[in-house]
């Protein structure tokens, strides 16, 4: 056999075809006792969980009483760019619409972890380009030496 | 330098300088492989030094358009090019050159029922379908991706066919994915299953293929694979050409039919006498 | 509810979580609030554990959890599986069919790896104490929709794959088949769909008090505690790594989508199987490796009746110095065929015949304009 195979694996472009919420998990974590949960504590208890819950049916919720400052932690799926990874962020005496804005940044974050994005880091792609790469032995008219 | 030329072929390149007065425009040239010596008649170029030619095997002249080559057949020669007659033929002594509706193509169709499906394959693609990949050395069209193809499609339909088949015992509305995996299910897409179909519809001594070793039986040839490998072909080349609805009409109605007169994959199956 | 303050009960087991779970159909209704106490802030070991069941009376209500764990599996009624919330957004983020049950997509999470003895024993030296998966009998467990699932997926992806690229050598279609539904690839999906593993020990669930509906929305497989104890390594076949669980999962739920729509129309399945799977980016030129792409080319052209495949130089640069670099264009006749380049005469030849063979075999047809004018096979040299 003249040609062979070489072992590739296909690579996610999440939208392309379905597209699925990065962010599938949250769990609240709050503590019982501390004044730091305070704000989490009325998130809890108020109605804004069940509406944020019934709105979007396809993330999954996750209320866990630990001591300790209050946390959100987001779960995102694997992505094109990135590994599985979770975000925590601390929701210490922050009020109850504070907590809400946190977790509404981690639900339509893309799971992407931040960096500082430099001059010509304008496009990612996974396609080559289109244009193509200029070439200096393509050109009509050639510099004689 | 082992460019000999074979000493048969040094008498009769002689014999050709000979009478080359005689026919002036004859011009004897070589393949540019150096094995290869071909002639050609032409009006323009005179015939070379003789001498040169049968000493000098660099004297090769490479001209890219022949009307006139020499075609060995018979015992195999080194270098020389073989006359497609003597092995564009098939283990059943069928020629590959010499194929018309009468001895071929409406044989196959009428053994497969192909016009009761209204199922109208060309002869080109029938005759794909029908040749194997060891043959003439994959310079003919052959069925290898077709019978990619049709292996998965059949065994996607026969695990349909599987699931869904009733059964009195249980209740009827469930689908039995339990009785995937299970050896009746396997057995239906099994390359002897296929094979035997093959051989009761009579239809392989229309298969074009190479055997291994032409002094053993044909199963130590593995007639077996090479023989499902066209009836899975087959169902590949009806689902591309034809569509979907086409290529399941005809399997309902060829391979998975318990009712049929002739042979199907079930009816193999069911055959009690049936030996893996 | 949450709104009273939680009551703190106290067990006699330690244990370092209290979860209460939610999700959109259960939210306001069904919060589960858990039991167990929370006392301090430590990692279950299984070795403090084995020593607190020498209580027999505690291991008999371990043994009722447990065989209430098994008969929930053994078949999961459709009422319970209705409240587990990583099903249903599982079933939501996938915008799964509504006659797609839960208790099929809880089915399709349980692998037949997951299989243990029915009844569940106190010798940690078995490791069977702190099992994280409990036996799903054959009717129950994933099996046959795997099968079925990749049968729908080999054939879609094949035949998907045929009419677009009717042109491939079978080696590398073979290849890029497996880009798409290898265990890896579909593991890759079922990461992607946010399923989750079963990690948690029976032992620890029994201790959190949690909801069987929990269990029956993770992937459940063959991974008991034995294998990520400190410096010890279990060797898993195949069949039983977490990849070919994701894989079964992932098939799995396809086949579920089939049934589920119906079974004879394929259609929504396929249109599913397209928008997951074959969605995904893979280049098919990267696929290739030629070993004599010249020789390749001239048995190309001699079957195709084009003429003899000449290689031409048409630009080169400093030929004498360290770093010459020449393109290399093939022609056949006035056509030209492909073009590479090469810091040698060699090199670049062999570029240009490998460009032209690389736009022979991925010739790609237009979608809704599939050129059926089949191919004739791959080269044989």
């Amino acid at each position: 056999m003249v040609v062979r195979a070489i072992k590739q694996l296909s690579r996610p472009r999440n939208g392309v075809g379905a597209y699925i919420q990065p962010c599938y998990k949250l769990v609240l974590q709050y503590c019982n006792w501390g004044g730091s949960s305070q704000g989490m504590r009325d998130f809890l208890t108020s109605k804004r969980l069940d509406k944020l819950a019934t709105t979007m049916p396809n993330i999954q919720f996750e209320v866990l009483r630990k001591s300790g400052h209050p946390t959100i932690r987001a779960k995102y799926i694997q992505g094109q760019a990135h590994p599985q990874i979770d975000k925590v962020v601390c929701v210490r005496n922050l009020n109850i619409d504070q907590v809400e804005n946190k977790m509404k940044l981690l639900l339509a974050s893309s799971g992407d972890v931040l960096r500082k994005r430099v001059k010509n880091h304008n496009v990612e792609s996974l396609n080559s380009s289109v244009r193509g790469v200029w070439s200096p032995f393509h050109t009509g008219d050639r510099y004689q030496v | 330098m082992n460019r000999r030329l074979p000493s048969n072929l040094n008498s009769l390149l002689l014999r050709c300088s000979n009478a080359s007065p005689n026919i002036p425009s004859i011009s004897l040239i070589f393949h540019h492989q150096y094995h290869l010596p071909s002639f050609k008649y032409n009006q323009n170029s005179g015939f070379p030094n003789n001498n040169n030619i049968i000493s000098n095997t660099q004297l090769c002249t490479i001209i890219s358009t022949r009307s006139l080559t020499y075609l060995h057949a018979g015992k195999r020669i080194n270098g020389l090019k073989r006359d497609p007659s003597s092995f564009l033929i098939n283990p059943h002594n069928l020629v590959y050159t010499d194929l018309n509706d009468d001895n071929y193509y409406n044989k196959i169709k009428e053994s497969l029922n192909l016009e009761a499906y209204n199922i109208g394959l060309t002869n080109d693609l029938l005759l794909q379908i029908f040749t194997h990949k060891s043959f003439a050395h994959g310079q003919k069209a052959y069925n290898e991706k077709f019978q990619l193809l049709g292996t998965h499609f059949l065994k996607y339909y026969t695990s349909v066919y599987t699931v869904t088949q009733v059964s009195n015992d249980q209740d009827q509305n469930q689908l039995k994915f339990n009785r995937l995996g299970s050896l009746r299910s396997k057995l239906l897409i099994d390359k002897t299953v296929l094979s035997k179909f093959i051989e009761l519809r009579k239809l392989n001594e229309f298969i074009f293929w190479k055997l291994r070793n032409p002094l053993k039986d044909l199963s130590y040839n593995g007639s077996d694979k090479v023989y499902s490998s066209v009836i899975t072909a087959l169902v590949g080349g009806i689902l591309l050409t034809k569509g979907d609805k086409k290529a399941i009409e005809f399997i309902n109605g060829e391979f998975l039919n318990d009712n049929s007169n002739e042979s199907t994959l079930i009816s193999i199956v069911n055959d009690k006498n049936y030996k893996k | 509810m949450l709104r009273n303050k939680p009551i703190l009960i106290k067990v006699s087991f330690s244990c370092y979580r209290n979860n209460i779970f939610t999700s959109a159909n259960i939210t306001s209704r069904h919060f589960h609030q858990t039991t167990s106490a929370l006392e301090k802030n430590i990692k279950v070991d299984s070795t403090v554990l084995a020593k607190n069941f020498q209580n027999a009376d505690e291991f008999n209500k371990l043994s009722v959890y447990y065989s209430s764990l098994r008969k929930t599996i053994d078949s999961v009624p459709e009422e319970v599986a209705q409240k587990s919330p990583s099903l249903v957004a599982l079933h939501h983020r996938l915008s799964l069919p509504k006659e797609f049950k839960y208790a099929t997509l809880s089915q399709c999470l349980s692998c037949p790896s997951s299989k243990l003895p029915s009844e569940i024993k106190n010798d940690p030296k078995l490791g069977v104490s702190f099992t994280k998966t409990v036996l799903a009998p054959k009717t129950s467990d994933n099996h046959g929709l795997n099968i079925f699932g990749k049968n729908l997926l080999t054939y879609h992806i094949t035949y998907k794959l045929l009419r677009r690229y009717p042109r491939l050598p079978t080696v590398i279609l073979n290849a890029a088949i497996d880009a798409y539904i290898s265990s890896e690839s579909l593991a890759s999906v079922g990461k992607s769909w946010g399923i989750e593993v079963e990690n948690t020990s029976v032992v620890e669930r029994y201790l959190k008090n949690e909801p069987v509906e929990i269990t029956i929305g993770k992937l459940r497989y063959f991974n008991n505690s034995m294998d990520n104890a400190e410096g010890i390594r279990v060797l898993l076949n195949n069949n039983f790594s977490e990849t070919n669980a994701y894989a079964l999962a992932v098939r799995s739920i396809i086949a579920g989508i089939w049934a589920s729509t119906g079974g004879e129309n394929s259609k929504d399945v396929f249109k599913f199987i397209d928008d997951h799977i074959l969605s995904r980016k893979l280049d098919v030129s990267k696929l290739f490796q030629f070993e004599q792409p010249t020789r390749e080319l001239s048995m190309l052209c001699k079957r195709e009746n084009l003429q003899r495949p000449v290689s031409k130089l048409l630009a080169e640069s400093g030929r004498n110095s360290k770093n010459p670099v020449f393109i290399i264009g093939v022609f056949s006749g006035d056509e030209k065929l492909g073009e590479g380049f090469g810091s040698s005469l060699k090199e670049g030849k062999a570029r240009a015949a490998t460009d032209a063979l690389l736009k022979w075999y991925c010739y790609e047809s237009l979608p809704g304009y599939e050129n059926i004018a089949l191919d004739k096979g791959t080269i044989i040299v």
